[in-house]
């Protein structure tokens, strides 16, 4: 018995020399397989460092090797601690009276676990959330190898952990969960090696918030407001959030390694806070009505925004270690978004507005969820630290389908309420154009109006002004006639004295020849009773020639009055043969003796030259004696011009003769050609500028001072040559000399 | 119309005193001489007739001393009475002749005109015969 005692013993002891250091931790005995995690303290397992991780089961399970492991607590500064892969050892035993059912936890990229079977081998399993699914061993989803225990059964664990960062995470632990609890949690997962439909339900839900994403930008662009911006942006971010649990499931399968990568789809989170607030804020308009109650959303906002971003930070550079404090902080920081956002649906619930009410109702669901959701994330937290659970627990279990039918009933309650904006905005817009167009097409009727009523004022005006224009033109034509009235009158005016000259010596005549006629007969008498008849004879002779001259003188005046009351006379226009020379001799006498009258200091010498063959003329006398009329006054009116001019530089008895060598000549002359006759009246006065040559016949043009010419004279005489008579009336002058108006009378 | 007292400055030679007519109008030759006819037979008087100014100054340049008086009409083409007078006044005909001018219009501007230039009497169309003679002395 001693023997055999001391041949274990001695066993024993080449066992624990063969081992070396192969003293493996204290046993780890499970009590419970209820509780969902069990964390194995430091004390109870050992760990190795494999800097090469080219180590095998054999090699660390043999000397020397095997000797190395050393307790997670006892790490000293000189070892480095900075490998990829370590190597871990433990030892469970069931404490318990009945079997326990626990699962090893998978917490690392790669895993790989190795249990000594009772035949001295290593049964290998493998696990870790980069392997691929096929290659993994036990509850693939979670990660977890499912075993059994019997009661008082021991069990020796080599694992082996291998991560892309170097060195442990400050929260690696090595725990056991209950199995029966991730086997029920893996089967709401995994369906006979495959996912649930749970996971297309997603992505059907997934598509469907896209569609919303597009739906809201389209409404945006239409009507810009920014509450659908908002949302879609909210809705777009949601999507992607979600597209982490799709996408995780689906790279779980071939490509685990992506998963990686896919860790970075969960930072969408932090817009996913952001644009909450702001479409909210911007639906219930907090700004104008509650300002304080806006500037504490947009500061929970930004303090989301930071507090994420730190905690992501946080997770990406320690891996899948907890850091406390940025977490929680996150998680407390989170817990009052979705508190505040049900505030202000409390703050609206008096509101009457339907859309309003029906926003309380589809996001109130999501916020309760979050609410408990981000006390979850707290209590979470809190049990890391603390080392207690919560019945949040069970409900994490339920928490993606839960999330998802809160989602959806929120987006489709607001989509609702957002088309239902769209369609109210899309229709008051509608009328705002109708009532455009209806104003545009009034004004247009105004203008049209106001036009039309135009067109009428301006015929109208058009109308008076023509009337009146026509008025004027009557004015005009009444005051042309008028003043062509006057030209004759003005003529006249200047005949007068001439005329009254001339009857008045014919008259002398008649009245000289009467007086000494009576005397004479007085004289016969007395010459009868004497009975002298030789002196009587010779009286008698002269009482004839007395007579004759009586009667002579008397004829004179006769013709004059005839002459003045026929040029006085309104034109007959019948052409009568005339007696050219006659008509110019009569008028050339009665324009000297016009003249004379006015002027007494005038005077001229008046020089004829008739051709006696011409005979009688076909004109209208009154006319062309007109014009002869006009040029002779206007020949005498420019030699008395002259010789006042020259008279000006004279002074004394000198001026009033004028005897300055200039001796003013009038000729007028008549002319038989071939098949015309001329008339040309000439003087040797200042004759014509050239400047003014060409305005001569114009109408109203004339050199005379004011007053003293109408301007019409050699107009109207140009027209009664030309034109009533198809002659010609041509002027010909030499400046300071000279002029000579010849009219030319076809025969 | 201010009417003005001439005052002759000498008494007419009564033998053949010869008076210078000046007109533009021939007829005044025949009136004239009816008019005259018994001064002219009785040798009383003696008419000369001219029928311009231009006339009248060569006339009067050949026969210096023989005219006595000048009876001259203002409006005559070419030159006037009133050259015609201011000629007669410049040429220092001794003795002066008596120059009186005769106007259809009596108006004072050829009135004064007439004055200045030193006419000695001014008389109006139609002449009063009578009264010519009167101041002929006759």
């Amino acid at each position: 018995m001693r023997t055999s005692i001391l041949i274990i013993l001695i066993i024993r002891f080449v066992q624990s020399v063969g081992f070396g250091q192969t003293l493996l931790p204290p046993v780890f005995e499970i009590t419970s397989d209820t509780a969902y995690i069990q964390t194995i303290n430091s004390s109870r397992y050992q760990m190795l460092e494999d800097k090469a991780g080219k180590w095998t089961i054999n090699d660390v399970t043999t000397l020397p090797l095997s000797d190395n492991f050393y307790y997670r607590n006892e790490k000293s500064s000189t070892r480095d601690t900075l490998s990829n892969v370590y190597w871990f050892r433990y030892k469970l035993k069931n404490s318990m009276d009945h079997e326990a059912k626990i699962s090893l936890n998978s917490e690392s990229e790669y895993d790989d676990f190795y249990l000594l079977e009772p035949d001295g081998k290593w049964k290998h399993f493998v696990s870790g959330v980069f392997n691929n699914w096929e290659k993994k061993d036990g509850l693939k989803y979670f990660n977890c190898i499912p075993l059994v225990l019997k009661p008082d059964e021991e069990l020796n664990i080599y694992q082996r952990i291998k991560n892309d960062a170097a060195g442990l995470v400050s929260g690696f632990a090595i725990s056991i969960l209950s199995a029966e609890k991730v086997q029920k949690n893996e089967s709401l997962v995994v369906h006979e090696n495959y996912f649930k439909k749970m996971h297309i339900e997603e992505a059907f839900v997934v598509g469907l918030l896209f569609l919303a994403v597009f739906f809201n930008l389209f409404f945006f662009r239409i009507v810009h407001e920014k509450v659908y911006l908002y949302f879609a942006l909210f809705v777009l971010f949601l999507c992607i959030n979600r597209l982490y649990n799709i996408s995780y499931s689906f790279f779980m399968i071939e490509n685990a390694e992506w998963l990686r990568y896919m860790y970075y789809l969960k930072f969408a989170w932090v817009f996913i806070i952001f644009f909450l607030i702001q479409f909210f804020r911007h639906f219930f308009e907090t700004k104008s009505r509650y300002p304080r109650w806006d500037k504490w959303l947009i500061g929970l906002a930004i303090l989301n925004i930071i507090f994420y971003i730190i905690r992501f930070l946080s997770k990406i550079y320690f891996k899948n270690a907890y850091s406390l404090l940025p977490l929680t902080v996150a998680n407390i920081t989170f817990f009052f978004v979705p508190l505040s956002i049900i505030i202000t649906l409390f703050l609206y619930t008096h509101s009457h507005d339907k859309s309003l009410r029906l926003v309380i109702i589809g996001s109130f669901p999501l916020m309760i969820f979050y609410l408990l959701d981000s006390l979850d994330g707290v209590a979470e937290a809190l049990h890391i630290t603390l080392g207690f659970s919560t019945f949040f627990e069970t409900l994490n279990f339920y928490f993606r389908e839960l999330e998802i039918i809160c989602v959806t009933w929120m987006v489709l309650f607001f989509s609702w309420i957002l088309f239902m904006r769209y369609d109210k905005l899309i229709k008051e817009n509608a009328q705002i154009a109708l009532d455009k167009e209806r104003f545009a097409k009034e004004k247009e009727m105004e203008k049209n109006e106001l036009i039309s009523r135009q067109k009428v004022e301006l015929e109208q005006q058009v109308a008076e002004r023509t009337a009146n224009l026509k008025q004027s033109l009557e004015d005009l034509k009444s005051t042309q006639t008028q003043l062509i009235q006057a030209e004759k009158m003005a003529s006249l005016g200047e005949l007068t004295a001439g005329i009254a000259h001339e009857i008045q010596n014919p008259l002398n005549f008649v009245n000289n020849f009467s007086e000494v006629s009576t005397e004479l007969v007085d004289e016969m008498n007395d010459e009868i009773d004497k009975g002298n008849l030789g002196l009587v004879k010779e009286i008698a002779c002269d009482l004839r020639q007395n007579l004759e001259k009586i009667n002579h003188h008397g004829k004179r005046a006769d013709a004059i009055v005839k002459g003045m009351l026929q040029h006085s006379r309104t034109s007959s226009g019948v052409k009568e043969p005339t007696d050219i020379n006659a008509l110019a001799d009569e008028y050339l006498r009665l324009a000297y003796h016009g003249l004379r009258a006015k002027d007494k200091t005038f005077n001229v010498t008046m020089k004829t030259d008739f051709d006696e063959t011409i005979g009688k003329i076909n004109v209208i006398p009154q006319d062309i004696g007109r014009v002869i009329l006009n040029l002779i006054t206007n020949a005498f009116y420019a030699v008395t011009e002259k010789k006042q001019q020259l008279a000006k530089n004279l002074s004394g008895l000198e001026n009033l003769t004028g005897l300055k060598g200039y001796e003013p000549n009038v000729w007028v002359s008549t002319k038989k050609l071939s098949n015309s006759i001329s008339i040309s009246v000439r003087d040797n006065g200042n004759g014509i500028p050239d400047k003014v040559l060409a305005k001569i016949f114009q109408p109203f043009f004339t050199t005379k001072p004011s007053g003293q010419g109408t301007g019409l004279g050699l107009s109207m005489s140009y027209e009664i040559v030309t034109k009533a008579h198809g002659g010609e009336l041509k002027v010909d002058t030499k400046e300071g000399e000279s002029a000579a108006f010849t009219i030319f009378l076809p025969l | 119309m201010q009417r003005l007292q001439f005052f002759y400055p000498y008494k007419f030679n009564t033998l053949k005193m010869k008076i210078l007519v000046v007109d533009d109008e021939r007829d005044i030759q025949t009136l004239f001489e009816q008019r005259f006819r018994k001064e002219i037979r009785e040798k009383l008087i003696e008419f000369v007739f001219a029928f311009s100014g231009e006339e009248a100054l060569t006339y009067l340049e050949k026969n210096q001393h023989e005219v006595v008086i000048i009876l001259s009409d203002i409006n005559m083409p070419g030159m006037s009475g009133l050259e015609l007078l201011r000629h007669i006044k410049l040429m220092y005909l001794k003795p002066p002749p008596i120059v009186m001018m005769i106007t259809a219009y009596g108006d004072a501007e050829n009135f004064n005109t007439a004055k200045q230039l030193g006419a000695d009497d001014f008389l109006t169309k139609p002449v009063d015969f009578n009264l010519l003679k009167a101041k002929f002395k006759l």
